[in-house]
């Protein structure tokens, strides 16, 4: 028999499974039940069919027999033929600011890649950081968490990944090594903790402030936005604690094993020589990225935070530090669609009192007070993100619990970070994040690994619960007890 | 006495040092004339596949990214796979046992259904090793469709190690 070392060469098949295809089903018949069902007493016709259309919406996003921007397709296309809503007024909410700002918050995120920024950032830090083992897991969790700032998080995850398995390979781990399974969880740890960080580290923050400025607006009040800076603040004490609480988790569940760090010293000072010194582009990208950041923070409440974003973009193209194919290569544009379709859902779904309708009829006659409520809100969201996408649990559950608010005398601007913030805690199951899809893809880590997760999860919505009470009046952020 | 051959077939997910220990037992067992340890590694396209389709479906990165980043899998599983074929080998030396490599991209069983039918084994060996039991149930076990198919085409004697 031949040896073959080189795998062979083939295409990679992506076949439905069984379960899969139930659900695809599944989707249009409740979808179908529910329109042909009796309008009960108290919703209208136009709310009937925009939650018929959003329990499709809900079996598809959490099943995923196709991709989440087909579901948002099929969702918006559904609403007018349903008449859930007009047309013209579901494809005129694809010009969102918000749809604009994540095309933004993508095309940073493309040229720090393509320019080698980021790579440059992370190992020139994590030179820095390997003196230890201790030093080495708790720097790559700390330059996960603070690239977060300014880039999406799943790409974060994307650029490390590549450099944690270099380290690794360095070292010549195997996958049952602690140090080895340390690294690539601080790695998606990192991220999962600094996606919480500012409206550039996730777009699903951005979603979440689009469908309360929709509610609001359906509500008649006014346009309330709430700004970069504003966010940050907000989520700042929770994107801290988690980190905080992660490197104390790993530190105590995978115990260092005393190796020796030189041969990865030598191989990211090699890197680092051979990177040279940082490219006009480079350069450049700092300064169209930073004048972004204080634009958007400065004149994003103003303008915009979609027509900030899409003026330093532009300027990105300009300058020829980007170029058209670089963001098709990097970006996949299903997300215009997921989060245009989304934003016209979660619209449909206030504009025909469905929620409205839907939290009447559930809630129960003694309601909640606003800090069990928030708490309870919040833990939903955060279990939901293990096993769905954390950009369809706002699309899920925002919309939804919008109007549960007013019932519990919550201001509603507070669900607007506790969905985010809660939908972003996903430290145990590969299905949660892409960061931890790929961890688990090198086949270093199994699930038994991930479930101390469960522990910064619990820690980071205490915190959030905490400092909702007790923080966020002292910054004039929303109150608990006080409606809009 | 005759030449005996074993079929080790492995991935990624589905690797066991007590396999290893398993297959030099079933080995010196065999007590062949010559005897053969045949290493199948399976890169599994379709966990790869889930991997991809999660960081573009869910995080919405592009084809470059996406491709750049199930290549370094790929390569991470690559030098995996060369790291338990040397544990393998050097286990097998002690022996006396000749070690031979095949490392493909599939679907496990497939694979070994493909394999088994090129040569003739006298023992398949396979493990559940780090297959959490209720994923078994939702979706089906591998390594008992393995056995099962095995025996319906009468492709040798499976053993599925049940210890990690």
């Amino acid at each position: 028999m031949v040896e073959n070392t080189r795998p062979a060469s083939g295409r990679i098949r992506r076949t439905m499974r069984r379960s899969q295809l139930l659900a695809l089903l599944a989707g249009p018949l409740l979808c179908l039940a529910i329109v042909l069902a009796p309008t009960p007493i108290g919703l209208t016709l136009a709310g009937q069919r925009a939650l018929a259309v959003l329990a499709l919406c809900v079996v598809w996003w959490t099943t995923t027999p196709v991709g989440l921007p087909v579901t948002s397709i099929v969702g918006l296309a559904l609403l007018p033929v349903l008449g859930a809503m007009p047309a013209q007024e579901a494809f005129a909410l694809f010009g969102s600011q918000a749809v604009f700002f994540v095309i933004g918050v993508f095309l940073v995120a493309a040229v720090m890649m393509e320019t080698g920024l980021s790579a440059r950032i992370s190992r020139m830090g994590l030179r820095h950081f390997a003196a230890d083992e201790n030093r080495l897991c708790n720097g790559v969790l700390l330059i996960s968490w603070s690239l977060c700032l300014i880039v999406v998080s799943h790409a974060v995850a994307a650029l490390m990944l590549p450099i944690v398995l270099q380290i690794i390979r360095s070292l010549d781990l195997g996958p049952r090594s602690r140090t080895a399974q340390r690294l690539l969880l601080s790695m998606a740890w990192g991220t999962v903790c600094g996606s919480n960080l500012t409206l550039l580290s996730s777009a699903r923050a951005t979603l979440a402030l689009e469908i309360y400025g929709g509610y609001r607006t359906q509500q008649g009040l006014s346009a309330d936005t709430i700004g970069f800076v504003e966010y940050t603040i907000g989520t700042l004490p929770v994107a801290i604690a988690s980190l905080i609480v992660a490197a104390v988790v790993l530190r105590l569940v995978f115990p260092p094993e005393d190796l020796d760090l030189s041969p990865a010293v030598r191989k990211l000072d090699e890197d680092v020589k051979a990177m040279g010194k940082p490219s006009r582009a480079e350069w450049t990208t700092i300064a169209v990225v930073g004048m972004m950041v204080v634009c958007v923070m400065v004149y994003g409440q103003e303008y915009g935070l979609g027509t900030v974003a899409l003026i330093f973009s532009g300027l990105l193209f300009v300058l020829q530090v980007l170029k058209w194919e670089d963001a098709e290569r990097y970006v996949n544009w299903g997300v215009v669609l997921m989060y245009g379709g989304a934003i016209a859902i979660g619209s449909a779904l206030h504009s025909s009192g469905a929620t409205t309708w839907l939290v009447a009829t559930v809630m129960p006659d003694q309601p909640l007070g606003p800090l069990s409520a928030l708490a309870l809100i919040s833990a939903a969201s955060a279990g939901l993100t293990e096993l769905v996408s954390n950009s369809a649990v706002i699309a899920v559950v925002l919309p939804v619990v919008l109007p549960v608010a007013e019932q519990v005398n919550l201001d509603p601007r507070a669900l607007a970070w506790a969905a985010p913030v809660s939908a972003g805690m996903a430290f145990v199951l590969p299905t949660s994040t892409p960061a931890l899809a790929m961890v688990f893809g090198t086949g270093y880590l199994r699930i038994r690994h991930t479930l101390p997760g469960i522990v910064i999860t619990f820690c980071s919505l205490t915190v959030f619960i905490a400092s909702v009470r007790w923080l966020w009046p002292l910054f004039d952020l929303p109150a608990l007890g006080v409606s809009p | 006495m005759s030449d005996k051959r074993i079929l080790l077939a492995i991935s990624t997910s589905r690797y066991s040092k007590h396999l290893v220990d398993l297959s030099i037992t079933e080995a010196t067992r065999l007590e062949g004339d010559r005897i053969d340890i045949d290493v199948l590694y399976v890169q599994e396209e379709e966990d790869l596949a889930r991997v991809g389709a999660r960081v573009g479906d869910a995080g919405f990165l592009g084809l470059t990214t996406t491709k750049d980043l199930l290549d370094t899998l790929a390569a991470e599983h690559h030098r995996m796979a060369m790291r338990r074929v040397d544990e393998i080998r050097s286990a097998a030396e002690e022996h006396g046992f000749g070690v031979h490599l095949n490392e493909v991209k599939g679907r496990f069983v497939e694979q070994i259904q493909a394999q088994a039918k090129r040569n003739s084994y006298d023992t398949i060996l396979i493990t559940r090793a780090d297959r959490p039991f209720i994923s078994r149930i939702l979706f089906g076990s591998e390594a008992d469709r393995v056995a099962r198919m095995a025996r319906k085409e009468g492709l040798g004697h499976v053993i599925i190690d049940e210890e990690s």
